[in-house]
């Protein structure tokens, strides 16, 4: 079966456990495009500066010229793209989006992205973690976190990694909205735990989603932990899967079943964990409530240690899941400051803007890929790199709009 | 009666012209007061001796007599002169005849009328009188022409001559109402010499100005200003700390900041750094545009004439009309009310 269109062909049996590298020259992950020494082509014009009135001007030339900064560039960062279409999304990672990619699969039917350095570096660190068994010797080893301006592509490089991560038969625990923990749905009483509040309604639709995309891994998942579910009396043995006990739920007992999935997510050794969130900076959003027991109350000042979900998933620096770790993107829309002052810095990923090559190279794919009809001129390239100021979100606005 | 009969016949008597009888009728006359002073006032007419001497007896015997009724026309007259002043110009008169003056009437009628005048006093008149009179004493040296010795400067009248308030207020006149042909002196127009034809204007020598390898520009459009630095790097833009797609929200106000980097055809060879300020982003962005334009030229002056030819280079000076009086806006009228 095939995942990915036009770029990597992907057979579902093959499993592989290996460096990036490796994975380059077996060419798992489609096929590298633009590998070679790009020839840039420049105008140049002789001119010397000149105090009098009058002057001479030269002729301008047109010379052929290769920078040693593209070469590094290239061999340290083997760009490649990757095309998903909304199908191939909600297969590998589930129908819940983020709102900018819905919006685009909204527009167009599939959607192109460039793998960047951001990305290989984060493959890198997972590989690197699952050949260490995911034993955590540092901090570092416990999480990353992908930060950069609004518009940078760091939700775009999350999804590239979790569906990496799918493709090497990793379980990954998709969040595209971290803020959809905090407000959504109705609160109740939680009896294991009086201090947190239940939310049944997003715990009974994560708990559908994810057995959807992940029935055939919970099958092979079989329980380790000892519990029994009060309001149905389901109880967990040694001979039964995570997929029964997630394939049972009901909308009263979801956050009971989804408190003890958690449970069973940390002791998890079948197969390696991914837990990748998007919009983190949510969890640390400030709050200013103060009875926690008042449920009538406004919600969206809930403080987050109150709420079942997003407590079992906030705690990223020193989370006790076993055989995997967490990957974050923060957001924009509310303030970072807070989540900084937890999260170290060694953890953080910068995810930059696009530079002037990189966009070149994307629009060299697109117009191979007949998206663009033809391609535009160098300074045109050049003036929509400069409108956008190398934002990757704002290009895609402009390429759109003038194409 | 008699007095008027008397003088009848003596008139009478004296047309005939008879010499014994006037003598027989003088004498008897002559006992009379009465005919002494009529006679007195004729004879002082006549030119014959004996008049003559008869009007020097009769003097005589005016002082004697005093018991006459005509004494007192004489008394009237010396009352006339009885007064303090008159006494005292008599007075005058003895002792300037004693001096030697001259008792002529002319010299007695300036005497009054400098008196009365109160011009002078009488010790002046004198005083003045014998400097005119007396003759100039000179000194023998000058008789002689002698060549006198130079003086020294502290006896030398004109080598330290002390200023005098006079002195000091010409030069006050001088500079409160100073000469008025000084004007024309000040005045170029009116001396033909100084003229000088008028200067054709001269167009302004561009130059460069590159500062540890950046240059800059300014301007302002509305009431926003803008100062824009570019020097060589990788083409990055930055106002005020921000990036363009930051700052600037609309597609439009980007265009306007990148636009002389598309007509120059360099829009990644510059870092540049805008500091905006003032007004709104719409002023903001085309004052960056024409700042930019200037830093250009300013680095290099190849770049003026496609920036000169686009407009770039031209202040806009257009602002906001301001509202007038009996006006809704600066020229709308108010909505016409039939009813």
């Amino acid at each position: 079966m095939s995942f990915i269109r036009g770029v990597c062909k992907l057979s579902k049996n093959i499993r592989y456990t290996g460096s990036i590298n490796s994975i380059l020259n077996k060419g798992v992950i489609g096929s590298t495009i633009n590998t070679k020494t790009t020839t840039i082509t420049t105008t140049t014009t002789n001119t010397t500066n000149n105090t009098l009135a009058y002057r001479n001007y030269c002729s301008s030339t047109t010379t052929t010229t290769t920078t040693n900064t593209t070469q590094n560039e290239i061999k340290e960062v083997p760009y490649q793209f990757l095309t998903l279409t909304n199908e191939q999304w909600e297969l590998a990672l589930g129908k819940e989006v983020n709102k900018n990619t819905k919006d685009f699969f909204d527009l167009t039917k599939s959607r192109t992205t460039l793998l960047r350095k951001p990305t290989f570096e984060t493959i890198q660190w997972l590989s690197k973690m699952k050949e260490q068994r995911f034993y955590k010797e540092s901090p570092q080893d416990y999480c990353r976190v992908l930060d950069g301006v609004a518009g940078s592509g760091k939700s775009i490089s999350l999804a590239q990694v979790a569906f990496w991560a799918q493709q090497q038969d990793w379980l990954v625990v998709y969040i595209p909205n971290a803020s959809s923990f905090i407000n959504r749905g109705a609160l109740t009483h939680f009896n294991i735990n009086p201090l947190l509040f239940a939310q049944n309604n997003l715990c009974f639709n994560f708990i559908k989603q994810f057995v959807e995309v992940n029935h055939a891994k919970l099958r092979e998942i079989k329980l380790k932990t000892k519990f029994k579910i009060e309001s149905t009396g389901w109880e967990s043995s040694p001979n039964k899967t995570l997929f029964d006990l997630l394939s049972s739920t009901k909308y009263d007992s979801s956050s009971e079943i989804f408190y003890h999935f958690k449970r069973e997510l940390n002791t998890i050794h079948e197969f390696p964990v991914l837990v990748a969130i998007d919009g983190f900076n949510h969890f640390y959003r400030p709050s200013d409530y103060g009875d926690m027991y008042d449920s009538a109350s406004n919600l969206g000042t809930l403080p987050t240690d109150r709420l079942m979900a997003s407590s079992l998933f906030k705690n990223i620096t020193s989370h006790q899941i076993s055989n995997g770790v967490v990957l974050a993107a923060t957001t924009n829309v509310i303030p970072k400051r807070e989540m900084f002052e937890v999260i170290p810095e060694e953890s953080v990923l910068n995810v930059p803007i696009f530079t002037i090559y990189e966009f070149k190279l994307f629009i060299n794919y697109l117009v191979e890929t007949k998206y663009l009809e033809k391609s535009p001129n160098q300074e045109t390239i050049e003036y929509y790199w400069q409108i956008s100021s190398g934002n990757p979100r704002e290009l895609w606005k402009i390429l759109r709009i003038l194409h | 009666m008699l007095k008027l009969v008397l003088n009848n016949t003596i008139n009478s008597v004296a047309s005939k012209n008879t010499s014994s009888i006037s003598n027989g009728l003088l004498k008897e006359f002559s006992k009379l007061s009465i005919y002494k002073n009529n006679n007195n006032k004729k004879i002082n007419n006549c030119k014959c001796t004996n008049c003559v001497c008869n009007c020097k007896c009769t003097k005589k015997t005016n002082t004697t007599t005093n018991t006459n009724i005509y004494n007192n026309m004489n008394n009237n007259n010396k009352r006339y002169y009885s007064t303090k002043q008159n006494i005292e110009n008599e007075k005058q008169i003895e002792e300037d005849s004693k001096i030697g003056l001259a008792t002529s009437d002319t010299n007695r009628g300036k005497l009054l009328e400098d008196y009365y005048d109160g011009s002078k006093s009488r010790q002046d008149y004198f005083k003045k009188f014998r400097d005119e009179t007396t003759p100039n004493k000179q000194d023998p040296a000058d008789n002689f022409r002698v060549r006198v010795s130079v003086p020294r400067p502290e006896f030398d009248e004109h080598y330290e001559k002390q200023l005098l308030p006079d002195d000091f207020a010409d030069s006050y006149l001088n500079s409160i109402r100073p000469n008025s042909n000084r004007e024309q002196e000040e005045l170029p127009f009116s001396d033909n010499t100084r003229f000088s034809p008028f200067r054709p204007v001269r167009p302004k020598i561009q130059k460069t100005s590159v500062i540890d390898g950046a240059s800059s520009g300014y301007s302002k459009r509305k009431r926003s200003r803008a100062v824009v630095s570019i020097q060589p790097g990788n083409g990055s833009i930055l106002i005020n700390g921000r990036t363009l797609l930051d700052y600037f929200p609309s597609i439009s106000y980007r265009d306007n900041v990148v636009q002389p980097l598309v007509i120059t055809e360099t829009l990644t060879k510059w870092d540049v750094s805008i500091r905006a300020f003032g007004g709104g982003l719409k002023g903001q962005s085309e004052a960056a545009r024409r700042a930019l334009g200037f830093s250009l030229v300013n680095y290099d002056l190849g770049y003026r004439p496609a920036l000169k030819i686009a407009g770039l280079l031209k202040n806009d000076i257009r602002k906001v009309e301001r509202k007038k009086p009996g006006l809704l806006k600066a020229r709308k009228r108010f909505p016409l009310v039939k009813r």
